[in-house]
């Protein structure tokens, strides 16, 4: 154990038995961290307690991140607010903002054990029974997080936030992540702003709901994770996305679809869909550009540079001719 | 160093990064940063050899331009001296980067700051060098590093 992985073990025990006495915290033997993550830094904390050996989950506010700005209070506030809705989360323990401990806030989680599967799982395709049970839990936690009262998250969003209005959170982004001009990215938004369909409802969504992001345990679902990308808004942007950056068995298309509406009752129309995962693609591809803007402004984790060439390609293939024509019907809207 | 040029060097310190630190690693964190780093030097080693590509775009785009710019000199006089007047703005010379941003950012403002109708022209003719440039660029992405982030 290294000098530095010491001093760091020491300030985060100092600092948990200081802040939160009631997890009686004797003494931090391991910090690890996760390779998981495009942004917040994930690490596995191993505590000796006067209960006994506990290892939880601490999710740390990075430094130059991709998907700023960062905040661990909201993302805290936002798995307790939803826990308290009933969705399976984990149990948030603790909120730093002393950023000195660990380079910046940070909140500590319960450990969810289980399985997480991956979009094409070889395990589901092996057991359709599974495959299936897994697809329906799916659809039906994701039904159920878009009919909670978005009342649940204090101060969280701005119910009004609109689709248009999320397309102007990433042209910000864009700005903000252009190393070089982007045309592609720029001309993409344009045309998603001038074809901006209304919402249907505004709901509580996830943000980044894919298979991976869900743990199960003997076939039955735990938790969801990651609700960074969390926020208000038209809850086809979430079917949108299982069908593109999330794509694979869940994609909620088809039988799933017509499931989702039946729980739900918002109606999954193709036109409107076709505007989703354009929108969904192009905000992951501005989202992946990020990753080379924050190892130029200090970041080290050098993975991010292989993010954005990957978010380049990815921006780059939509058909400017088609796309315009698509759109036109929009034009002067 | 005198006896070695600076690509025989990324070379040497390719080598040994794979050779002696990358099978020593045990910590899967570590070992995805050394991965993505040789990447990032074999890139690094390519662009001391054959130039930034940045150079080869900017040239490609402005050849581009120009024969838009002739095509469209008759129909749309206007849209044709933006599109000329940003090349030659571009022209004047520096780092590749800022010519490509100079060179960029004029003819995105030409295409958007205007009705004209190869408008739609002169945005694919922009998205389909990006592309040519992004396919290239593909081979600098490290798979290891992307599986991690999963």
């Amino acid at each position: 154990m290294s000098e530095k992985e010491e001093s760091t073990e020491k300030r985060l025990e100092q600092a948990l038995q200081k802040g939160a006495p009631e997890l009686k915290v004797q003494r931090i033997s391991k910090v690890e961290r996760l390779t998981g993550g495009l942004s917040s830094q994930n690490f596995f904390v191993t505590a000796d307690t006067d209960d006994g050996e506990v290892t939880w989950v601490m999710r740390v506010e990075p430094k130059h991140g991709m998907i700023t700005p960062y905040s661990m209070e909201r993302e805290f506030n936002l798995i307790r607010a939803v826990g308290e809705a009933g969705i399976p989360v984990p149990e948030v323990l603790y909120l730093e903002q002393d950023k000195s401990i660990m380079d910046g806030d940070f909140i500590l989680m319960s450990l969810v054990e289980g399985e997480i599967y991956s979009q094409n799982d070889p395990r589901l395709h092996a057991d359709p029974a599974l495959m299936k049970s897994v697809q329906n839990q799916f659809v039906e936690a994701l039904a159920k997080l878009h009919s909670i009262s978005q009342d649940v998250i204090p101060n969280y969003a701005d119910g009004a936030e609109s689709v248009r209005a999320q397309v102007e959170i990433y042209r910000t982004r864009l700005a903000r992540a252009e190393q070089i001009p982007s045309p592609a990215f720029r001309h993409a938004l344009e045309v998603l702003e001038r074809g901006a369909p209304e919402a249907q409802r505004i709901s509580l969504l996830h943000g980044d709901y894919r298979s991976p992001n869900l743990m199960f345990r003997d076939g039955k679902l735990q938790a969801i994770l990651d609700w960074e990308l969390s926020r208000v808004g038209d809850p086809l942007t979430d079917i949108a996305f299982t069908q593109t950056t999330g794509a694979g068995i869940c994609a909620i298309e088809g039988e799933l679809a017509e499931y989702y509406t039946e729980l739900t009752g918002v109606s999954i129309g193709e036109e409107e869909m076709e505007y989703h995962r354009f929108l969904e693609g192009t905000k992951a591809g501005i989202i992946g550009l990020g990753g080379a803007t924050a190892v130029v402004k200090g970041g080290t984790d050098l993975r991010l540079l292989s993010v954005t060439v990957s978010a380049l390609g990815g921006g780059q293939q939509n058909d400017v001719k088609e796309l315009e024509s698509k759109f036109d019907k929009y034009r002067g809207k | 160093m005198i006896v070695l040029d600076s690509v025989q060097l990324l070379d040497a310190v390719h080598r040994s990064l794979s050779s002696n630190v990358l099978p020593m690693l045990e910590d899967d964190f570590a070992r995805v940063q050394i991965a993505a780093a040789l990447k990032i030097l074999e890139e690094v080693g390519d662009r001391l050899e054959n130039g930034d590509p940045c150079e080869d775009f900017n040239a490609a785009i402005s050849a581009d331009v120009t024969d838009l710019a002739g095509r469209v000199q008759k129909d749309e006089p206007d849209f044709a001296q933006a599109l000329e007047a940003a090349v030659a703005s571009a022209l004047d010379g520096g780092e590749p980067r800022d010519v490509n941003r100079q060179l960029v950012e004029s003819l995105w403002s030409a295409a958007t700051k205007t009705d004209a109708k190869h408008r739609t022209e002169l945005l694919s003719l922009l998205n389909e060098r990006a592309k040519e440039i992004s396919a290239n660029d593909a081979r600098w992405i490290c798979p290891e590093a992307l599986l991690s982030l999963i």
